[in-house]
């Protein structure tokens, strides 16, 4: 599996632009300076990036959804199960440390997370691609970061050793919390709409 | 008091849209978390205006709004959703939303859009 490398320069950049939106819509969410950070776009071995996942023993809760329109894809954003408490807290602006318990308003806090992430992220490529792309509902899951990463990878069955990862890093109200963030793109429909923008160009 | 309904799928979001519209003159007769249990709702609570998630299960906002729109022409339905995609605003304008807020949404945008849709404006 191979990608061009001006394909991964365009992706690159679209991302960098949506992780922008993102970050606005992230911070006006939760009241909050928040920036979301890009940190790779890369081709990785499923191998490697599962071992990396199943070494973090941490209880995550995650929001996991498909992207579907000018290509396919899926998001994952995934955040420890004490960072969502605490990203709870500044979404219901609650005072630091009032939410205890992971309750349905920590899986409300995460799924809407998830949610404007994907519509930001839709809505950066929409406009760059000229066409739709859309978030499907959130899955919210709650468990270690190795099993959801697997569920995310497993579900529909992947045919190659390599992967399209997209890793972020999050940054809350002067918070390092360590989030998770993976875009998992289907290369094959995704190469068709790069090479449509290229063609634009 | 105008009468809403409130339709999203995370609970979180209800309760937030809640808080910002007890600030003022409506009254929240209930909530929904998918487009089938909106429908339901609507015919039982006859609310003066909904506001519409679009990403739910079971069914979504645009379809639940057709639906709303089929058995009440005169409904009011305010589309929130995070979507901010011009084949998305076309989508909902033909199925009969009276206006559409980008979410995250300000506070004040909600109460104006509320109140200027209930007014017929």
């Amino acid at each position: 599996m191979r990608i061009p490398k001006e394909h991964l320069k365009i992706l690159d950049i679209i991302i960098k632009m949506s992780m922008d939106n993102a970050s606005r819509s992230f911070s006006k969410t939760i009241k909050r300076a928040a920036l979301i950070e890009l940190v790779k776009t890369e081709l990785v071995d499923i191998s490697e990036i599962t071992e990396e996942m199943n070494n973090d023993l941490r209880e995550m809760v995650a929001s996991m959804l498909r992207l579907e329109g000018s290509f396919n894809g899926k998001l994952l954003f995934m955040i420890p199960l004490d960072g969502a408490l605490a990203l709870q807290d500044f979404y219901m602006q609650q005072s630091s440390g009032t939410s205890k318990e992971f309750d349905e308003f920590t899986e409300g806090t995460v799924q809407e997370i998830g949610n404007i992430l994907a519509s930001s992220i839709g809505n950066s490529f929409a406009s760059d691609l000229g066409s739709e792309l859309l978030p499907t509902p959130p899955r919210v899951l709650c468990d270690f970061a190795g099993t959801i990463f697997t569920s995310l990878i497993f579900e529909d069955g992947i045919n190659n050793d390599k992967i399209l990862l997209t890793e972020t890093k999050f940054s809350l109200h002067n918070t390092e919390i360590d989030c998770y963030f993976f875009l998992l793109p289907d290369l094959d429909s995704l190469k068709e709409s790069l090479i449509k923008l290229e063609k634009s160009f | 008091m105008k009468k809403v309904l409130i339709v999203d799928d995370a609970s979180v979001v209800r309760l937030m849209i809640k808080k910002v519209l007890m600030q003022s003159d409506f009254e929240i007769v209930g909530e929904a978390v998918n487009g089938i249990d909106a429908l339901t709702k609507y015919k039982s609570l006859r609310p003066d205006v909904v506001t519409m998630d679009i990403t739910m299960p079971e069914a979504d906002g645009i379809q639940a709004t057709k639906d709303i729109m089929a058995f009440d022409e005169n409904a009011k339905v305010v589309i929130m959703s995070g979507i901010d995609q011009k084949e998305m605003l076309w989508q909902a304008i033909k199925a009969g939303a009276a206006s559409y807020i980008v979410k995250p949404f300000e506070n004040d945008r909600v109460i104006s859009t509320l109140n200027e849709v209930t007014a017929g404006k």
